[in-house]
């Protein structure tokens, strides 16, 4: 978090790092008074006077000194408060870019009006403000890009907002930040910076259909899929659905296009594709999608058909 | 037996063997019992922690499954809080404020031996949940609605609910015995400005418990009916609200930790000034800023809650509270340190952990301003920066201070010192291995780390700072078996200590060690804030009259406990009415129920004359007319009944209708307050009961017109409630 890449971040390590300053002067002051006492006491028995017991030890002026001083710090530090939490958390306009939706234990990322639908990846251009919306779809989760953005609790039954303007691209490390059950530790996500070209041709990769199967083991894997109804849960354009409740697991129409899978658990590749679909409870214990007990073969058709979808 | 005759003073020698010790009702022994048990639950927690770092030394590690892991950060937090942290208090509290007032024995002792079995009952109740199905999963604040039904099937929850409710009732028992004996109890001479500072700070802790904890009752009945009456108190989907317990558990949460370290702020503040030989400096304002601390520490509440996204407006008036709170604090960090400026410090073990508290709390008080402010709480709470804080005040401070004052008082409760030798060991081992655990947890927060997670992934930095934390652990662990060892060599071999090893100032170090049953043979007289000063010292003892005994002219013990149990029951009945007007006047509003108000208007009237007619009965109970009294008593009992089988009546008309707490908000919150309201009637009814048969049997004795004034108040209070039940509930549906 002081290695911000947004204004909205930068206001909070400002005043935090001012904070700080303060704070370690007065530990310093507190510090350097016990020292004083002790060295001082240590010395005088060195030398070896023996002081009766002190009767009185008041002393009004200073403790309204030390009254008076701290109150005008805090004080201050309320001041810088209003405005760091003003420049840092701007009140968003308009219509949201991005809407996020947190699951145990994933991530649902929409892009409103664009046909697009990811997951576990917020993608957003450089240098432009971001109007991020946050909803819930079961309990409580929080929304942290520390170099990016204040954190934001998602709460059910609410819509959060919060926005940001990242200033250099690359990819950030997001967590859920807020106790959301067995899971929590694995709700990670990417907020990838691209520039304005960049994030319109991701974009508009986005938005086309899923790619058709180009070899036999990923036609076999498209039949796995069909066979073992993955899209009671999942969503994958092109694939036709019984229309039951989607995104109850994430979106996997370009799901090849993501760095990691299972929310941070793994690298997307072949072979822990695989690994997933054998059983993902083995790689992440308690999550919502069961063990299909899927044969080596299909666990591998499936992956190949999976890791098809760029 | 009648009254009194229980309260004949035993002279013979103290029984010994087990069951003397389960039967016991002395303060000293109950408060003993206090400290063991909040030692063996400490050793639970401690492992719960050992076992949680050794998971986290290295990343993607599967020492320990997910969902174990979650239980095990679930059970440290809230065993450290309700059975570490209120035992010690309550243990030390109970030894020490009777010996240190120069009275025999705390206001209440029955109730006190009661309020102590509740902690083993309590804590064994949480921890059966381990063979029961699981262990409470979702953290010591328990966020709902991650602990309702649909989220969370494991009973854990229930267990976590139950033994919290009876810990809490436990602590405001003790709680109120606290502040009932400090009230009626001091020796003469002890004027309020001559208590020890201890004796402030436990009282001002005892206060903010009977204010505190019935906000957790509150917020634990509702989700008991959310997830025993299928209510939806806490379930979004069905016009519930999922930030309604987070208010409601802080409000509770964040008196709870001026709980946990007022006490210990009051040991510091006792030890200091021995170990200098100076007086505290600047006793009048360490007192008045604790005062400060309680009064604002009910008013700081959301400052857990900056995340929420509760808006700019709330945002900043929880940080300007919370900031406002650094200033007492500081008052007293500052009047610590003065105290030893010039003094002959003497580097005991116990003073070695009050400089260690001094110091590592400052740390965490500073990093707690940090957190006050909204923006820089936006980044680092619920980080791993939040876990480093309040270590450092719970840990740094808590704990150190705890064993400051074990060290201290340990020759009082035993007659036989620790041994210094082994206390310094023990002092550097734990300083040492506080520092290696905690301090790194800062950064890990500055990089993101995110608290509660069971495994994180290899990214820079973490393992190195995570792995040193989990040496850092097993060092703490070497410590505490030090003390362990300690306390128990001492206990046989240890050099005996003597009435006042310390040549200490408070009236506790006028009794032998260990204190007799009855503590004192003859209280010293109080003629200034340190009698055993002025004892030692005849030539520098001003000429101060000892003041008359004022004991009579004090409040009597029955009023202040019914003055202060209606003060947390008002609480209690405060929250769930607030419940009521968020859930059915703001934001939410299901629509009016089918309430029959006329008839219920004309049951109410029945209680409210109940009122009246006590009224009578106490009258011609001051007039010496028994009988009439008698007759009197009667008549309420009767007209409550009439309430309730007004109440009945109602409940069974509503439920036939369908009228259910499952079926809408409205009817989750109606059943829930008038339904705790008409078991307030009930026990109001059956401590009428109680009296009018005492009475008639003469069991009373010359407290009959105090205790049934006692009761009257309470009886009181339960219609004044309900003028406020049927004015939001049934009339606000009028209107």
């Amino acid at each position: 978090m002081f290695d911000p890449v947004s204004p909205q971040a930068s206001a909070i390590s400002d005043l935090f790092i001012l904070v700080m300053w303060i704070c370690a002067a007065i530990l310093v002051v507190v510090v350097a008074i016990i020292t004083y006492a002790i060295v001082r006491a240590m010395r005088e028995r060195a030398r070896g006077q023996e002081a009766p017991d002190a009767v009185d030890n008041d002393h009004p002026m200073l403790e309204a000194i030390w009254t008076a001083i701290p109150l005008g710090i805090v004080i201050a530090i309320f001041v810088l408060s209003v405005g760091a939490a003003r420049d840092s958390d701007p009140t968003p306009e308009g219509a949201p870019d991005v809407v996020v939706r947190g699951h145990q234990w994933w991530w649902e990322v929409e892009y409103p009006g664009k046909g697009v639908m990811s997951a576990n990846e917020v993608h957003v251009p450089v240098n432009t403000k971001v109007h991020v919306q946050l909803e819930s779809g079961d309990v409580i989760h929080d929304f942290w890009v520390p170099q990016l953005a204040r954190k934001i609790d998602v709460v059910p039954g609410r819509e959060h907002h919060v926005v940001f303007e990242a200033q250099e691209t690359g990819l950030y490390e997001g967590v859920c930040a807020e106790f959301c059950g067995v899971q929590h530790a694995w709700m990670r996500f990417d907020v990838i910076v691209h520039t304005a070209d960049d994030f319109d041709a991701w974009l508009a990769a986005q938005a086309l259909p899923a790619e058709p199967p180009s070899s036999s083991a990923a036609l076999a894997g498209l039949a796995v899929y069909e066979r073992e109804t993955c899209s009671t849960c999942h969503a994958l354009d092109g694939v036709p659905a019984d229309g039951l409740p989607k995104q109850v697991g994430p979106d996997l129409t370009h799901l090849a296009s993501r760095q990691r899978i299972g929310s941070g658990v793994m690298v997307n590749n072949e072979a822990n594709l695989a690994l997933w679909m054998k059983n993902p409870q083995a790689i992440k214990e308690g999550c919502h999608m069961p063990n299909f007990q899927l044969s080596a073969t299909d666990a591998d058709a499936l992956a190949a058909y999976l890791h098809g979808l760029k | 037996m009648s009254l009194e005759a229980t309260l004949e003073p035993e002279v013979e020698a103290a029984p010994t063997g087990f069951v003397s010790w389960v039967t016991t009702v002395d303060h000293k022994r109950v408060g003993i019992m206090y400290l063991i048990t909040s030692v063996v639950f400490f050793a639970i927690a401690g492992i719960e922690a050992l076992l949680m770092r050794i998971q986290l030394a290295v990343p993607e590690n599967d020492f320990i499954a997910p969902e174990l892991y979650n239980q095990l950060f679930t059970m440290h937090g809230t065993t450290m809080v309700f059975l570490v942290g209120m035992p010690l208090i309550a243990g030390f509290g109970n030894y020490l404020v009777p010996l240190m007032i120069g009275a025999r024995d705390v206001a209440f002792p029955r109730l006190n031996a009661f309020s102590f079995w509740l902690v083993p009952f309590g804590g064994l109740m949480l921890h059966w949940s381990f063979l029961a199905g699981g262990a409470p999963n979702a953290g010591w604040f328990s966020y709902a609605p991650l602990t309702e039904l649909p989220f969370n099937l494991n009973e854990g929850v229930d267990y976590w609910l139950l033994s919290l409710l009876a810990l809490g009732i436990g602590s405001v028992g003790s709680a109120i015995n606290i502040i009932v004996t400090v009230v009626t109890l001091r020796a003469p001479g002890m004027k309020v400005s001559r208590m020890p500072l201890f004796i402030w700070m436990i009282f001002v802790t005892s206060i903010l418990i009977v204010l505190a904890i019935p906000a957790l009752n509150s917020a634990i009945v509702m989700l008991l009916v959310d997830r025993h009456l299928d209510a939806a108190f806490f379930l979004p989907d069905r016009g519930g609200s999922a930030v309604v317990w987070q208010h409601f558990f802080w409000v509770f949460g964040h008196p709870e930790v001026y709980v946990l370290i007022l006490p210990v702020f009051g040991m510091i503040s006792e030890i200091i000034p021995v170990f200098s030989r100076k007086p505290i400096f600047g006793y009048s304002f360490v007192a008045a800023s604790t005062v400060a601390i309680g009064i604002l520490s009910l008013s700081v509440w959301a400052h857990h809650m900056f995340a929420v996204g509760m808006g700019r407006g709330p945002d900043l008036f929880f940080t300007a509270a919370s900031l406002l709170i650094a200033v007492p604090t500081g008052v007293k960090v500052f009047n610590w340190s003065a105290t030893m400026v010039g003094g002959r410090i003497q580097f005991t073990t116990a003073m070695l952990f009050c400089i260690g508290f001094l110091i590592e709390f400052v740390i965490g008080g500073l990093s707690g301003v940090t957190l006050a402010s909204a923006p820089i709480d936006w980044q680092v709470t619920d980080s791993y920066y939040v876990v480093a804080h309040f270590h450092f005040v719970l840990f740094g401070g808590f704990v150190f201070g705890m064993a400051a004052g074990l060290y201290y008082w340990f020759p009082k409760i035993t007659g036989r010192m620790l041994s210094e030798r082994l206390g310094k060991w023990q002092f550097w081992l734990m300083l040492i291995g506080f520092n290696l655990t905690f301090l790194g947890m800062h950064f890990l927060g500055f990089m993101g780390m995110p608290r509660r997670v069971f495994t994180y992934p290899d990214l820079p930095g973490y393992e190195a700072l995570n792995m040193a934390s989990t040496v850092g652990t097993v060092v703490i662990a070497v410590s505490v078996l030090v003390m362990l060892y300690n306390i128990a060599i001492s206990l046989k071999r240890g050099e005996v200590a003597g009435d006042n090893p310390w040549n200490a100032w408070t009236l506790e170090w006028a009794a032998t060690s260990p204190p007799p049953e009855h503590n004192f043979e003859l209280v010293p007289p109080v003629r200034s804030r340190r009698p055993m000063f002025d004892l030692a010292h005849p030539e520098v003892v001003r000429d101060v009259p000892l003041p008359p005994d004022d004991a009579p002219k004090r409040p009597q013990a029955a009023i202040v406990s019914v003055v202060a149990f209606i003060a947390s029951e008002s609480m209690f009945f405060l929250m769930l009415l607030v419940a009521f007007v968020i859930y059915n006047f703001f934001e939410f509003g299901s629509g009016p129920g089918p309430l029959d108000i006329r008839r219920t208007g004309m049951f109410s009237v029945a209680l409210f004359a109940s009122s009246a007619t006590l009224f009578v009965a106490e009258r011609h109970l001051r007039r010496g007319n028994g009988g009439g009294a008698t007759t009197w008593l009667g008549i309420t009992m009767a007209l409550g009944l009439v309430f309730l089988a007004g109440q009945a009546w109602e409940y069974y008309d509503l439920i036939t209708a369908h009228f259910t707490p499952e079926g809408s908000i409205f009817a989750a919150t109606f059943f829930t307050t008038t339904g705790f309201h008409g078991f307030h009637v009930f026990a109001g009814l059956l401590a009428l009961l109680a009296v009018t048969l005492l009475r008639r049997n003469g069991g009373l004795g010359k407290n009959e017109e105090t205790i049934v004034k006692a009761t009257g108040y309470y009886w009181h209070f339960v219609d004044v409630v309900w003028v406020f039940v049927f004015s939001i509930i049934y009339l606000g549906r009028i209107l």
